[in-house]
């Protein structure tokens, strides 16, 4: 049998933001072979991927760097949640800056997806884009009916959503962008 | 102890080398050769102690890519103060399933202690004089037929470690057997004939297995001892006792037929028979993944004795394993990782990571294929 590589990491708060990254893989036609999950355990969910970047991203550009690798990449899922949380991305930096590393560069292969208040956000708006969502709002998956299901097909809209001029959610049109970090398959 | 062993079209080892040590987990995916090496080093023992025939490689064992009738093997043993050196050359003729053993030699320090070639054998004594020539049977291995002498010594000493110290082993508890007829001096290569060798094992080890009982004590809660039960002519019951509380305060105890523990329950016992193995100076336990059926709570206390006892002793363990457990624990210090580049033949190279606690540990890298 073949050694097999793994080309993209995924790092993430919960088994439903696993299975939008899924949907959006799949849609990709990324074999998910060459996919590998960090997911956090029960408990604070936002501290156990912030701790994971910064060893993922030593990792990752050590790998880049001996392997002189294009098709490595890093997806890092977190909820924005409300307001009073600090700014994920600016978060992210400084963890990385602590921890004695340099914060993410244009030419990093890491995409960094933020939903805002949270990926049932996302969700609730990808499932029918015409459908009119704040990121304020809590769509809370029990009161607004999303399923399991829904996040993997909510990834896959995500693949080809296009944020065109009147995307409601600004963390999702900056989503958009984030996804051309990560490599072809 | 295995410190080198060299293999030349046999299955996927064309050309193959590998240095040993005292302790060794050897690594790679599917199909990379890790179980080969450990099938070349039980057809090399069956052959030298006289169990098998030549035809034990058969036409099947060359390599399917390569055209060369001639298959080689070398393995370095350290032990009786020196280092040999056993050689194995293998004419086969294909398409006859015919083969014949072109030479066979084995050296100390060097030194010639042995040599058959085309059927003229050449034996030489322990101070490495020329000894007697004879004629011998090119199908067959020359060393079963030396008998011990004063003058022979070196060569006894390596007969003896085929036979009695190189444990080739994969551990398969489904098919152990609860009873068996008589006593067995060798394990078989899956332990179904486990009770017949712990029947051997208790009679030529008493002391050790009451250790064994110590250790199985911390294992297992209320267990007693291990009894083996008549059953019919020669044929013995393997049994553990397990104590099991009735009331408040009273314990009785019962013995549960070794047919009647769990497949992991099973193969803990042999693991941790395995262990007082070790024990014997010179021995080489080959496993091919130990963990399966363990309980993951179960793995690394047995993985800690394993090392212990290497460490204070003069044996020396091989694993097989995937398994995250040993690969963390022991692929930083002693891992090997075997690779095979596009089907071609099985390469080896000592697995190198970074440790400390802000680095992937040594599983997830192999899970990500970054070794």
């Amino acid at each position: 049998m073949r050694k097999r590589q793994v080309q993209l990491i995924v790092v993430c708060e919960d088994d439903e933001h696993y299975s939008f990254a899924c949907g959006y893989l799949k849609a990709k036609r990324y074999s998910l072979h060459r996919v590998r999950s960090r997911i956090s355990p029960r408990g604070c969910a936002r501290d156990y991927v912030k701790r994971q970047y910064v060893l993922e991203v030593r990792a990752a550009r050590k790998y880049c760097r001996m392997n002189q690798s294009e098709t490595y990449g890093l997806i890092i899922l977190i909820d924005q949640d409300t307001n009073r949380q600090p700014n994920v991305y600016v978060d992210l930096d400084a963890e990385l800056n602590n921890a004695g590393f340099a914060a993410r560069s244009n030419s990093d292969p890491f995409a960094i997806f933020v939903p805002k208040r949270n990926v049932e956000t996302w969700v609730y708006h990808l499932l029918d884009a015409g459908r009119s969502v704040d990121e304020e709002e809590d769509y809370c998956k029990h009161q607004y009916g999303i399923e399991h299901p829904s996040y993997g097909k909510a990834g896959q809209a995500f693949a080809s959503y296009d944020p065109g001029a009147n995307c409601p959610l600004p963390s999702l049109r900056k989503g958009c962008e984030e996804r051309q970090r990560i490599p072809s398959p | 102890m295995i410190r080198r062993m060299y293999a030349d079209n046999y299955k996927c080892l064309v050309n193959f080398e590998c240095q040993f040590d005292d302790i060794n987990l050897v690594m790679g995916v599917n199909g990379s050769g890790k179980s080969t090496v450990f099938d070349a080093l039980r057809d090399i023992r069956d052959f030298v102690t006289g169990k098998s025939p030549i035809g034990l490689f058969k036409d099947s064992t060359l390599t399917r890519w390569q055209k060369r009738d001639l298959q080689t093997f070398e393995l370095d043993v350290e032990g009786n103060g020196g280092l040999y050196r056993y050689r194995l050359e293998i004419e086969h003729e294909r398409g006859e399933d015919k083969q014949r053993v072109q030479l066979e030699q084995v050296l100390y320090d060097g030194q010639p202690l042995y040599r058959s070639e085309l059927g003229e054998a050449h034996l030489y004594h322990d101070d490495h004089k020329p000894g007697p020539d004879y004629p011998k049977d090119w199908t067959q291995s020359g060393l079963p037929f030396l008998g011990e002498r004063p003058d022979n010594r070196k060569i006894t000493w390596l007969k003896k470690w085929f036979k009695e110290n190189l444990y080739c082993l994969q551990i398969e508890p489904v098919g152990i057997e609860r009873m068996w007829s008589g006593e067995e001096t060798e394990l078989a290569r899956d332990c179904t004939n486990f009770v017949g060798y712990y029947r051997h094992l208790i009679q030529s080890e008493p002391q050790a297995m009451i250790s064994l009982f110590d250790a199985l004590k911390d294992l297992y809660e209320g267990f007693g001892d291990l009894r083996l039960e008549p059953e019919g002519a020669n044929v013995r019951h393997l049994y553990a006792t397990i104590g099991i509380e009735e009331e408040k305060g009273r314990q009785k105890n019962i013995p549960l037929s070794f047919g009647e523990l769990s497949d992991g329950e099973r193969a803990l016992i042999v693991l941790y028979t395995l262990l007082y193995l070790v024990n014997e100076p010179n021995t080489t336990l080959c496993l091919d993944e130990p963990d399966n059926y363990i309980a993951l709570a179960e793995i690394q206390p047995w993985l800690v004795s394993l090392r212990e006892k290497i460490e204070a002793g003069d044996a020396q363990a091989l694993l097989i394993s995937h398994h995250p457990e040993l690969i963390d624990y022991l692929a930083p210090r002693c891992g090997l990782v075997f690779e095979r580049d596009r089907n071609g033949p099985t390469r080896v190279r000592r697995f190198e990571a970074e440790g400390g606690e802000e680095c992937l540990a040594p599983s997830e890298i192999v899970a990500r294929g970054w070794e």
